[in-house]
């Protein structure tokens, strides 16, 4: 069992949370997930590290509340134990000097974004971290990006906080702000890595994706995390999570996101309390 | 006394000028409802027809010739002559603004969003959310009036600073969840709370920019009182409030008008369908019944009994030691075979009062043509305290529930219309708010109780004595007179009495209603008596209430034994109930439709259930039923409408939809199986139109009029009941109650049924308790006539003292946790006196519910 140290809606739908698993601390890499279960019965769910403190043994994760399975996650309180958190599980991210690096995270993005940007500072990059929400009130972690990374900009969709507009309006920021990236990394929902691929393409700049489909066991043996890169069959679980967005089929990726739109409704039918968050 | 019926007989109309174009409005409406009435569109989202005008959402601004600024559309009333302009480039600009404001408050960035058509087509799997922080994440996503305004108003930007209110959604309530983050305070819930549903249970908390809709003082709303009507959910223009079952459905493809099939009020209700799958259900803004208002049944339920998990949707076997799903032809074949050669007493038929007036009829026509037996028996003659021939006699008083809302007195007995005939209540509560004057009679607290001039409190089971000494009093000429005496044994001072019926007589319009528990305890059959006393009296209109949806049908189409279709009397040998429940008769074949009044499984040779849920006993043969989604047909209520289901789920063959039947369609397959009938009927219709030609005052199609009884020959009374038997110091009141449909209870399968918690425990008055020195939750014995039943005390305050209070569920399918208290039902719904005792008593042993005598007796 695993103890859960802290587990707050740091923003609203979005839920900080740290658990004690030492052994996964011991071998934690950026880029890295996990894979929990919120009960005995419950859903393996795969979250990616947006932190981890190896002198207490914990590792923090970023979820967000979409289902049946995260809003028994959300339900939980510190203190409470979860039957399985196994991990790191997927391959790290590639760190190494690439010279100006822009980190752009949205929704959970923007905490597991966090860990990369760090090791890309530590590796002596140049780092620019762009975070996006629909409004001011849905942004975290600012405090924690400014000392990594030479600005942080924001950019909402109603103009609460800093830039006004999407992701498409990238060019144009990196322009006015005069940041010429050799390399862009995207976390967050995948309309947001599809589009952001989809603007960088236009611009020339390769640009990592972190894929986010339906998974199970986290080790490549069930093949539900399969997407199309390049042309080949890929696991999201094994092979990635990272990938060169220009180069992922997104249009077979959201179609394969929708599979279970059906059943993933089933278990919030009910009238009851605890049924819900 | 009613200013309603004043105000209509001098309301006159007034012509008016609207955008330049003269028109013509009834006098004493708004300009909001003269333009609407007109087809002039006028932005409003805290406006609704049935409230009072709020002005809280300021979008009706208009511009009125002579008035000085910008007057308010909904709380204007029109003047003769008045000219409105209500689309003006400055009053556009001014809503405009306005919604703006609203905007600024309300998680709006998908509004904004310049991507939100591309987003809509890419996010699917994002919904489901716990927060709403924007359209897409939110359950009244493509059905919310904000978004459709912020379209029309041609609001695509919001300049004001975004606020976002941080509050924690509120889940912990059951049926619909709560996020007053996105809540616009447009007032509405709270204006249907209180004027319309007349229960305060929300008001706005408190004040400036941290005003919030809500439960004063922090309780929650099963503390609050609430009924869970889920009226404010339907009135709620956003997403704040949203019914926990459905609000990840989506917008629904379409809607029919149907009929409730949980009681018997009828209620309409409009079926909201997706993909041909019932989502969610709405009252029907029906004048003649519910106007617009359900109870937590009606509004919650439906979706939920009819798809749970537990639903049994294939025929089902017993091969051996196993109970295997098989084809209906394999099914029917058993089953035929069994009924073939049956002498009239060794089958007995036991069918539901929630079945349609279509399936009953079925029923009885294959039991008496088919099987040539008159061996069927309902539930229902549970439901009917004192025998047909009392029912009969009240089904032909004018019952009207919507004459309620118009009386000027109203005696209300023995109801507690909180979750269950909520609409009666209802009713009760606008005619005082147009100055009826209410008196309540119940030996208990009841939710119409805080609004009654006098409640007058007998002891239990005397509400009969003091609703005849009320009826003697206002219309006299009773055969039998009440005396003195019997006016002291009730337990009412007769001073109370003098200043009720002082209260109530001047009322030119009287309303009666009487709750299903006061006719249970009724043992002299006063109640019936009164009442037919009083629905002589000119005015009067009187509403009985009782379990089972269709228990009128049941009793008309003649599905009890003694009774054929149209109340004639049946002659041949036939197996009751009662003889099965009471060793009397063993039926070889026990044929249960949409019905399981035992916790075990009675004696017989085989027992076949039909219905749409495993009975919880052992069966021989299962045949799955459909469901009021499934089947159309006709539900008869209590004031005799005989009024339409709608189907709106389809049985297509297949491993989704199942292979559940009709009941009329079950029947009529095995009757063709048989060999022993003519053509089958195709669709209910034909049923129905059969039942027209050979039930007497019965239509032929579903007919919405209220019908009184023709009855040719009296049904004489049953004879009232003896007392209890034994004797102690406590009263023990066994009530019927649960959420009963066809063979379950509903809150096996309503999950926020169950967790309203009611049923559970003996209740207590809490001084009776502590005389005991039995805490809350604490074990007690119950001793009667030689049975003990032990289970948990409960406190409870609208208990009278030296009572003891227990629910006895009307259908006992799927409560087997309930199964110890058997014993206690054997006894049925009269009066009993228990002998009370607690752990410390010598006789008491273990903890788990122990009883020395009585065995598994039913009542």
């Amino acid at each position: 069992m695993y103890r859960i140290v802290e587990r707050r809606m740091i923003v609203p739908n979005l839920h900080e949370f740290t658990v004690e698993a030492p052994q996964v601390t011991m071998a934690v890499r950026p880029g890295n997930f996990v894979i929990l279960r919120s009960d005995e019965t419950g859903e393996r769910v795969p979250l990616s590290v947006a932190d981890w403190d190896p002198e207490a043994g914990t590792v923090t994760s970023i979820f967000l509340q979409v289902g049946g399975s995260t809003a028994k996650l959300a339900r939980l309180k510190a203190g409470d134990s979860i039957p399985t958190y196994a991990g790191p599980l997927g391959k790290e991210a590639e760190i190494s000097n690439f010279g100006t690096v822009l980190c752009i995270g949205g929704c959970y993005g923007i905490g597991s974004v966090f860990p990369v940007a760090r090791a890309l500072h530590e590796a002596g990059n140049t780092v620019y971290t762009l975070l996006e929400a629909r409004s001011q009130y849905l942004l975290y972690w600012q405090e924690k990006f400014r000392p990594i990374s030479s600005r942080v900009i924001e950019l909402t969709r109603d103009g609460s906080a800093g830039y006004k507009g999407h992701i498409s309006r990238l060019p144009e920021i990196l322009t006015l702000e005069k940041i010429k990236p050799d390399r862009i990394i995207v976390n967050g929902c995948t309309f947001l890595m599809m589009r952001t691929s989809g603007v960088t393409k236009e611009l020339g700049v390769k640009t990592i994706v972190n894929m986010n489909p339906i998974m199970i066991d986290g080790t490549g043996m069930c093949g539900v995390c399969r997407l199309t890169v390049a042309g080949k069959t890929k696991f999201a679980c094994v092979d990635g999570p990272d990938f060169d967005g220009h180069e992922v089929d997104w249009e077979e990726f959201l179609k394969r996101r929708e599979t279970y739109n059906v059943e993933e409704v089933q278990p919030l039918r009910r009238s009851g309390c605890a049924s819900h968050y | 006394m009613t200013p309603r019926r004043t105000r209509a007989k001098d309301a006159g109309t007034v012509a008016i000028e609207i955008d330049h174009s003269a028109v013509r409005c009834a006098e004493g409406v708004s300009v909001l409802r003269a333009a609407e009435l007109n087809g002039v569109f006028v932005p409003s989202l805290c406006s609704h027809k049935d409230l009072s005008p709020f002005g809280g959402c300021r979008l009706c601004v208009v511009e009125i010739d002579g008035m000085r600024g910008y007057p308010l559309a909904c709380s204007t009333l029109v003047q003769e002559g008045m000219k409105i302009l209500t689309d003006t480039a400055t009053l556009r600009e001014m809503r405009q603004e306005i919604l703006q404001l609203i905007l600024s408050e309300h998680p709006s960035s998908c509004l904004v969003c310049d991507e939100k058509e591309a987003c809509r087509e890419n996010v699917h799997t994002v919904r489901k959310a716990g927060v709403s922080t924007g359209c897409r994440y939110c359950p009244n996503d493509g059905q919310c009036e904000l978004q459709t305004l912020a379209e029309r108003l041609g609001v695509n930007d919001i300049h004001y600073p975004v606020y976002y209110r941080g509050y924690e959604p509120e889940h912990d309530d059951p049926f619909f969840d709560r996020d007053y983050n996105i809540c616009i305070l447009c007032g509405r819930c709270v204006r249907m709370c209180q004027e319309v549903r007349g229960t305060s249970v929300l008001a706005f908390k408190y004040r400036g920019s941290k005003t919030q809709v809500g439960p004063a003082f922090g309780r929650n709303h099963v503390e609050a009182g609430c009924e869970f009507c889920g009226a404010c959910v339907g009135v709620c223009p956003t997403g704040t409030l949203a019914e926990k079952a459905s609000k990840w459905d989506g917008k629904p493809d379409r809607s029919e008008v149907s009929t409730c099939p949980f009681c018997a009020l009828g209620c309409q209700i409009d079926l909201h369908h997706k993909a041909g799958r019932l989502s969610k259900v709405h009252a029907h803004l029906d004048p003649e019944i519910n106007d617009g208002q359900l109870c937590v049944r009606g509004a919650f339920c439906l979706p939920e009994v009819t798809h749970n998990h537990g639903r049994a949707r294939k025929p089902m076997l017993k091969r051996g030691r196993y109970f295997r799903e098989v084809s209906w032809p394999e099914a029917l074949g058993e089953v035929t075979a069994r009924l073939q050669g049956l002498k009239p007493e060794e089958i007995l038929m036991v069918v539901s009062p929630d079945l349609t007036n279509e399936s009953l009829y079925a029923a009885q026509k294959f039991i008496r043509s088919c099987l040539k037996s008159n061996s069927i028996d309902s539930t229902a003659r549970w439901a009917l305290p004192g025998g047909p021939g009392v029912w009969a006699d009240l089904f032909s008083l004018p019952i009207s529930i919507k004459s309620i809302a118009h009386a000027d007195s109203i005696i209300a007995v023995g109801l507690d219309s909180r979750f269950s005939f909520s609409v009666a209540g209802v009713e009760v509560r606008r005619a005082l708010r147009e100055g009826a004057t209410l008196v309540t009679i119940d030996a208990r607290y009841s939710n119409l109780a805080r609004y009654a001039k006098h409640w007058l409190q007998p002891h239990p089971g005397m509400e009969g004595t003091v609703l005849r000494v009320l009826a003697e009093r206002l219309v006299g000429g009773a055969r039998e007179h009440i005396t003195r005496p019997a006016i002291d044994e009730t337990g009412i001072d007769k001073w109370a009495v003098e200043r009720a019926t002082e209260a109530l007589a001047p009322g030119e319009n009287l309303a009666v209603v009487v709750g299903p528990t006061a006719f249970a305890l009724d043992a002299e059959l006063d109640l019936a008596k009164a009442l037919l006393q009083l629905g002589g009296r000119e005015g009067t209109t009187v509403l009985p209430l009782f379990q089972g949806a269709n228990t009128r049908g049941a009793l008309e189409l003649g599905v009890l034994g003694e009774l054929l279709p149209g109340l004639q009397r049946a002659k041949g040998r036939r197996v009751c109930l009662a003889d099965l429940l009471e060793g009397r008769a063993k039926p070889k074949v026990l044929y249960l439709v949409g019905e399981s009044p035992f916790f075990e499984r009675p004696e017989c040779d085989f027992l076949i259930a039909q219905d749409i849920y495993l009975p919880p006993f052992e069966v021989d043969a299962f045949l799955p039923a459909a469901s009021f989604a499934e089947a159309e047909g006709t539900l008869t209520n209590v004031e005799g409408r005989v009024q339409q289901l709608v189907r709106i789920e389809d049985l297509a063959d297949g491993a989704v939809t199942g292979y559940a039947r009709p009941d009329w369609f079950i029947f009529g397959a095995l009757a063709e199986k048989l060999g022993r009938a003519g053509p089958q009927p195709k669709n209910a219709g034909q049923i129905l139109r059969e039942i027209g030609t050979k039930v007497a005052g019965f239509p032929a199609s579903p007919d919405r009029r209220p019908r009184r009884l023709q009855l040719n020959t009296r049904i004489p009374w049953e004879k009232a009941r003896t007392g209890s038997p034994a004797s102690g110091q406590y009263h023990l009141i066994l009530e019927p109650g649960g959420f009963r449909h066809r063979g379950i209870d509903m809150s096996l399968a309503v999950e926020g049924l169950s967790e309203l918690a009611l049923e559970e425990g003996f209740r207590f008055h809490p001084d009776d308790l502590d005389e005991l020195g039995i805490g809350n939750g604490g074990r007690v014995i119950l001793g009667v006539d030689g049975v003990e039943v032990s289970g948990a005390a409960k406190a409870d305050l609208d208990c009278p003292r030296g009572t003891v209070w227990v629910y006895r569920p009307f259908a006992y399918g799927g409560i087997p946790q309930r199964a110890n208290l058997a014993p206690l039902y054997r006894f049925g719904g009269s009066l009993l006196s228990v002998t009370v005792s607690g752990p410390g008593a010598p006789n008491a042993e273990g903890a788990e519910a122990q009883v020395s005598a009585g065995g598994g007796g039913e009542p």
